[in-house]
């Protein structure tokens, strides 16, 4: 005998928050074709979110810092869903350790905000897309900078993610990045599809999967490259 | 002429469009200028507050926990499914009745641990088969005996489970899970646990409250384990509640489907802080356990019952459909 399903209302909670920290170069090297391929991407990006329909617009702050001669908050970290995102644009040099130093600053304060306001959260991401190498002013820095990130994944504080575009220089990346999260190399300048690859997994996450399982779950095929030191 | 206080809805929000007359000329002329409009919005306001919620329960027979039948006992549902796109289970459950008695037991395995699972399993068949040894030997439970026997009933369960990971050679600490014991008895209700989750009764006037307080830190999803149990932190891990008073309901849950059923977390405007208020959704679970009472009268078969609340569990709702976590909801009620 056919019996009717069970039915209720869902209760509205607060949603816990995830942040992540885009830290982008927007060095001279990234005019063109690279810059404008990155704008759309993160426009794609955000349009994926809004139209999340486990209400990821809703859980992900996002957070925008470009790093060139100078390091700029372009963004603090809002909801993704109401961030008026206008296109970046090039200059100058690549000051990347600064970049990244105030990526993982701007999670780090985020993290001490949500716990001040009793705000539960997973993990904060800083994702830094570059296609260089540090500044020479800024290379004898770069054992230091491995340190801080070393330490900031062990002691669960942020994961770091970097993502080399053609004609970044891997080996850096290589070795600031922790073996947890190897650094990954673009495929072009598929930045769309980079995106939606963070966009699933960062859903995946914010509804409670374990990163490493959220980033083996969606395939990274369309917009990885690949690389050897 | 006198009206009473109508709202208008405009432009998709109510109010605070209020007209009140008080039979003065200029209100009278106001209504009649505006009377076409006015109709035609009072006529949608009759049509929408006829119209199920979106999303609602429409024409789901709705029978009052008041009459399920005395005689019936316990009645109950259970189910533990796998998340979203998750390539397998690792809650377990048990719902054990004896007499008057109903013990509800939920263990939430680690996600990130390789032996969860296992742990999660070996934690509810042992807490079960002790807990049912306890009440067919007619143990008293107070306050008291309560703190004393649950506490060292999970400790011997973790001490069981450490053994095991030794003769099988797997580390330990890969057999993480949490665990609640809920029990109903006669004349009281009684919770231990360690970690997260969420436990609740039904009281005498007929709301649903919180038995437990979840193990909770400010990182989303960290908790505390079994394996974490030793003797010098039974007390700090180990919480217990113990209500001296009849309950009609139960519920336990792994903290999967927390989100769907509880008030776990609501914006505190005086303290200007996000809290977690701790409140089972008496509309979510009266609803539920109503729809079971009206099965029961119907005499629906408990493998029925179980598959439909299964049903349920896995995409119920749209919150459920898309949670990764794994979701246990355990449900009792008795007449």
């Amino acid at each position: 005998m056919y019996e009717k399903p069970f039915e209720a209302e869902e209760v509205q909670n607060y949603s816990q928050k995830c942040c992540v920290a885009l830290v982008l170069d927007t060095s001279s090297s990234m005019a063109g074709e690279s810059i404008d391929q990155l704008n759309f991407g993160i426009q794609s990006f955000l349009k994926e979110i809004r139209a999340d329909t486990a209400n990821l617009g809703q859980k992900l702050e996002l957070g925008i810092i470009t790093f060139d001669t100078a390091v700029t908050r372009v963004f603090e970290p809002q909801l993704a869903e109401s961030l008026n995102f206008k296109p970046l644009t090039v200059n100058g040099t690549t000051m990347m350790i600064d970049g990244v130093r105030e990526g993982i600053k701007m999670v780090i304060q985020r993290k001490e905000w949500y716990k001040r306001t009793g705000q539960t959260y997973f993990r904060p991401w800083v994702i830094m897309i570059t296609d260089g190498d540090p500044d020479s002013v800024q290379q004898g820095e770069l054992p230091r900078l491995a340190a801080e990130i070393r330490q900031g994944m062990d002691d669960e504080d942020f994961w770091f993610m970097a993502i080399g575009v053609t004609g970044a220089k891997m080996s850096t990346l290589e070795f600031i990045s922790h073996e947890k999260m190897e650094p990954r190399k673009l495929s072009g300048l598929k930045f769309s599809e980079f995106f939606r690859w963070l966009s699933s997994t960062i859903a995946d996450v914010a509804k409670g999967q374990n990163v490493s399982d959220a980033m083996k779950k969606n395939s990274d095929d369309a917009w990885d490259g690949g690389f050897k030191i | 002429m006198s009206r009473s206080v109508i709202q208008l809805k405009v432009n998709q929000s109510w109010g605070p469009f209020v007209i009140k007359c008080i039979d003065c000329v200029s209100h009278l002329n106001v209504i009649k200028q505006h009377e076409a409009r006015i109709a035609e919005l009072e006529s949608m306001v009759a049509e929408l507050t006829q119209r199920p919620a979106k999303g609602g329960v429409t024409d789901q027979p709705l029978v009052p926990i008041d009459d399920m039948p005395p005689d019936s006992g316990w009645v109950h549902l259970k189910a533990s499914v796998q998340g979203f796109r998750k390539p397998f289970l690792q809650d377990a459950h048990d719902l054990v009745i004896e007499g008057e008695n109903a013990v509800l037991i939920v263990c939430d395995g680690a996600g990130s641990l390789k032996h969860s699972k296992v742990g999660a399993d070996f934690v509810v068949k042992h807490l079960s088969s002790k807990f049912l040894e306890l009440i067919k030997a007619g143990e008293v439970f107070n306050q008291e005996s309560w703190r004393e026997r649950a506490r060292s009933l999970f400790l011997e369960a973790t001490q069981a489970l450490k053994a095991k990971s030794q003769t099988d050679r797997h580390n330990f600490s890969d057999f993480g899970c949490t665990c609640i014991v809920v029990l109903a008895g006669p004349d009281f209700v009684a919770c231990a646990h360690v970690g997260d989750g969420r436990a609740g009764y039904l009281d005498a006037s007929g709301h649903w409250r919180a038995l437990m307080t979840p193990h909770k830190g400010a990182l989303a999803n960290s908790t505390v384990f079994m394996t974490m149990l030793e003797p010098a932190s039974l007390e700090q891990l180990v919480r217990v509640t113990f209500i001296p008073a009849r309950t009609r309901a139960v519920v336990a849950l792994s903290d999967g489907p927390e989100d769907v059923c509880w008030k776990v977390s609501t914006f505190d405007p005086s303290g200007q802080k996000v809290i977690d208020p701790n409140q089972p959704s008496n509309e979510f679970l009266g609803k539920i356990a109503n729809q079971l009472v009206a099965y029961t009268v119907k005499n629906v078969p408990q493998e029925k019952l179980d598959k439909l609340w299964q049903d349920f569990l896995t995409e119920g709702t749209p919150k459920l459909k898309t949670q990764v976590d794994d979701k246990t909801l355990l449900l009792a009620l008795r007449g």
